[in-house]
């Protein structure tokens, strides 16, 4: 993977220097005591503690992570998983009970929205008393407040007592203030569900915006369409422990699995459930090592070594383990390997899978990715061929995809998996492996966007009657 | 905690005026309340000891009917603004749990914004009594007035200390604020601020043990600073301002204390 990664398409800019680590949390662990009644409180207190009354609730279970600057990250998981204890401990306002977490440079969090408004004055006396609160002077704020204003669309109702706002004015004008006094770490917590479609949609533009200026997001949300298309990495908390960690894709998908009938008795996804570990690599290497050297002699043709490379990259791996893809490889049309690729050619993706555990309709599945994270293409085996797989346990399967990459230029992210096709829909084995394929404009481009759909074009002009 | 305050000030400022505006925010006198309230109980108390009552400070300081007002105010306005400060910062954590809950403010800013508020309204209303005792009273003006500035700068931090200290115990036990509130009344009766603590000097029938009930009282040094500057005009001592400072600085690090040990549950139980 190390090779594909080096090898940058001609108009890419050089090698981005290692981003620098903007949030990183260390074996956090938040503990409540409950008291039954303020009564044994104070008799705890009163014995100096020997006579314990108290039970504790562990809240977060040694959570770890890190995000880089500019980068999105995304928290998700059931109520009460303990996502809103997390951010509130990252924002400052609870403390940690054992472990620790370092922010560089200033937070914002929107689970201030609108606390700081005194709904007796104007909303311009609060944005200037919220931006002293958020450590402005007065003149700074005032500054700003014409744009801030604006982008609320506030303009005519911004000196009326805040009291007499809707929940929606309130958050417009408390996410318009916030997105302007430029925080290096951004806390949303679900709170942009509350405007309407138009502001939502604006929120996000200024998110991108900010991201582009280097302002990393921390977000909370039930909506998992919006984690998948803004982040780049997302942790799934499951009862104050982190379920998984790793792309946003990968961990929204472990949560829906989870959150399904039985999903959490399948017990899906621990492993790889940590992001990319050094000593992850070097295990996955050796394995590589291992499995070429017991392959058929047939495949070990097409799947080399370095084949089995990327898969120790591959961040968010979920499945019941009775099938385990071993190697990926993408080949052009002579068999050669290949990672950059031309608009309109072809190319065969292969995958090389070694079954544990039999199994009567399996199906195998790829789907490409671009770097927004939106699914530009996607198929199945079932889905093209309407036959399903039968696997014996202790074979190896090998999986071949030729396609005709009528794409945009980007890197794409190679999702692959194994699963069930029967109607239970177990999935045996997913995984998602990044900057497996770039496309690149070669030459001439006939189109725009993400998909180059076959088109004629007629134009004729007339003369007027 | 004091840098804490400093950078906070601004805020602590902005808020404690904004409460004395919007504290009376719907009636129709408005802010004159703030005025109205204690004008009000001074009238019952001026009428009740020195009209019908007949109290009179012959041998000090102003002469005539006045002279009982004189005394009244130089302590009640003082003892009101300390008493106002303890109840409302009592209360202000409990009070300011949406601010503590989702933003990482300092918990001290919210009793800091009680004790800002009080002083301001005091040294306001001191001011005003000032201004009558010299114009209606003929009394005064006299430099010496001037160390009740710092007295109630120091009295007023002595009860900011106590304050965060009652704050924290409120956030675990409510109890804090109904027992405050009795507390106070009967600490406002065993401090000579509307009796003379002369009626207790009686060399006919001596009350030892009641003069060191007062000398245990913090509230009693304080208030007695306040009577030597404004009723007695005199220049106070270095040892009484030693114990002044030594008071307020002692609470306040007991207070620092208290703090740094229920800190992170405070907000966990709020």
């Amino acid at each position: 993977m190390t090779a594909a990664l080096s090898l940058q398409p001609s108009d890419a800019p050089p090698i981005a220097p290692p981003r620098e680590t903007i949030v990183a949390v260390r074996n956090l662990t938040k503990q409540f005591k409950h008291y039954p009644s303020p009564a044994s409180r104070l008799g705890e207190w009163m014995t100096l503690g020997k006579l314990r009354r108290h039970t504790v609730f562990t809240a977060l279970h040694d959570i770890n992570f890190e995000v880089k600057k500019g980068e999105f990250f995304g928290i998700v998981g059931p109520n009460g998983s303990g996502k809103s204890t997390l951010l509130k401990i990252l924002t400052g306002v609870l403390m940690p009970t054992t472990g620790s977490y370092k922010i560089t440079g200033r937070v914002t969090s929107l689970l201030e929205l609108g606390t700081g408004f005194n709904p007796e004055i104007s909303g311009r006396e609060n944005l200037i008393n919220s931006g002293r609160l958020l450590g402005f002077e007065p003149e700074q704020t005032k500054q700003k407040l014409e744009r801030i204003v604006a982008f609320a669309e506030l303009e005519d109702s911004i000196d009326v007592p805040t009291k007499y706002y809707s929940t929606g004015m309130v958050v417009r004008l408390a996410f318009s203030l916030f997105a302007h006094v430029e925080p290096d770490v951004f806390i949303v917590d679900e709170a942009l569900s509350v405007g309407d479609v138009a502001f939502s949609r604006k929120c996000f533009q200024r998110l991108d915006l900010m991201r582009e200026s280097g302002c990393t997001l921390l977000f909370v949300s039930h909506d998992l369409g919006a984690v998948r298309k803004y982040c780049d990495h997302a942790m799934f908390l499951d009862h104050g422990h982190c379920a998984f960690l790793g792309s946003a894709n990968a961990a929204t998908d472990v949560y829906l699995e989870a959150m399904s009938p039985g999903g959490r008795e399948r017990r899906l996804a621990p492993e790889g459930s940590k992001a990319v570990q050094p000593a992850g690599v070097r295990a996955a290497r050796e394995e590589a090592r291992r499995i070429s050297a017991q392959l058929p002699a047939e495949l070990s043709a097409v799947f080399d070594e370095t084949t089995f490379g990327p898969l120790g990259n591959v961040s968010g791996r979920i499945g019941t383990g009775a099938v385990r893809i071993a190697a990926v490889a993408i080949r052009d049309e002579a068999g050669k390997r290949k990672e950059h690729f031309g608009i309109g050619e072809s190319a065969s993706i292969h995958l090389l899978a070694h079954a544990p555990q039999s199994s009567e309709h399996a199906t195998v599945s790829v789907q490409l990715v671009n770097r927004l994270g939106v699914v530009a293409w996607g198929t199945n085996h079932h889905r093209l061929t309407g036959k399903t797989v039968r696997l014996d346990a202790g074979t190896w399967v090998h999986a071949v995809f030729r396609v005709t990459l009528d794409l945009g230029p980007d890197h794409y992210t190679l999702d692959a998996s194994f699963g069930d096709a029967s109607g239970e829909g177990h999935v045996f084995d997913r995984i998602t492996a990044a900057d497996l394929l770039v496309l690149e404009v070669k030459s001439h481009v006939d189109f725009e966007g993400i998909a180059r759909i076959p088109a004629v074009s007629e134009v004729q002009s007339h003369p007027g009657a | 905690m004091q840098m804490v305050l400093w950078k906070y000030r601004r805020f602590i400022l902005a808020n404690a005026l904004a409460d004395l505006r919007h504290r009376f925010s719907g009636s129709v006198a408005g802010y004159l309340w703030n005025v109205f309230v204690p004008l009000a109980q001074l009238t019952v108390f001026a009428v009740i000891f020195s009209v019908l009552m007949g109290n009179r400070m012959d041998d000090e300081g102003p002469s005539g009917t006045f002279s009982f007002i004189v005394y009244l105010c130089s302590g009640l306005l003082a003892w009101n603004a300390f008493a106002e400060t303890l109840l409302r910062s009592a209360a202000s954590l409990v009070g300011n749990a949406g601010y503590l809950k989702k933003l990482p403010l300092p918990e001290q800013i919210f009793v800091a914004q009680e004790a800002t508020g009080g002083f301001l309204t005091a040294a306001i209303s001191i001011a005003l009594f000032c201004l009558f005792s010299a114009l209606i009273a003929h009394w005064g003006p006299f430099w010496e007035w001037l160390q009740a500035l710092p007295l109630l700068l120091l009295f007023l931090g002595f009860a900011y200390g106590l304050g965060l200290i009652l704050a924290c115990l409120n956030v675990f036990f409510r109890d804090v604020q109904p027992f405050m509130n009795v507390t106070v009344l009967l600490w406002f009766w065993l401090t000579p601020v509307v009796y003379m603590e002369r009626i207790f000097h009686d060399p006919k029938a001596p009350h030892p043990i009641v003069i060191r009930v007062f000398h245990l009282n913090p509230a009693y040094h304080y208030i007695e600073g306040f009577h030597q500057t404004l009723l007695h005009r005199q220049w106070m001592p270095l040892s009484s301002w030693a114990t002044y400072i030594a008071m307020t600085l002692g609470v306040n690090l007991l207070a620092a204390l208290v703090l740094r040990r229920c800190r992170a549950e405070i907000r966990d139980v709020l």
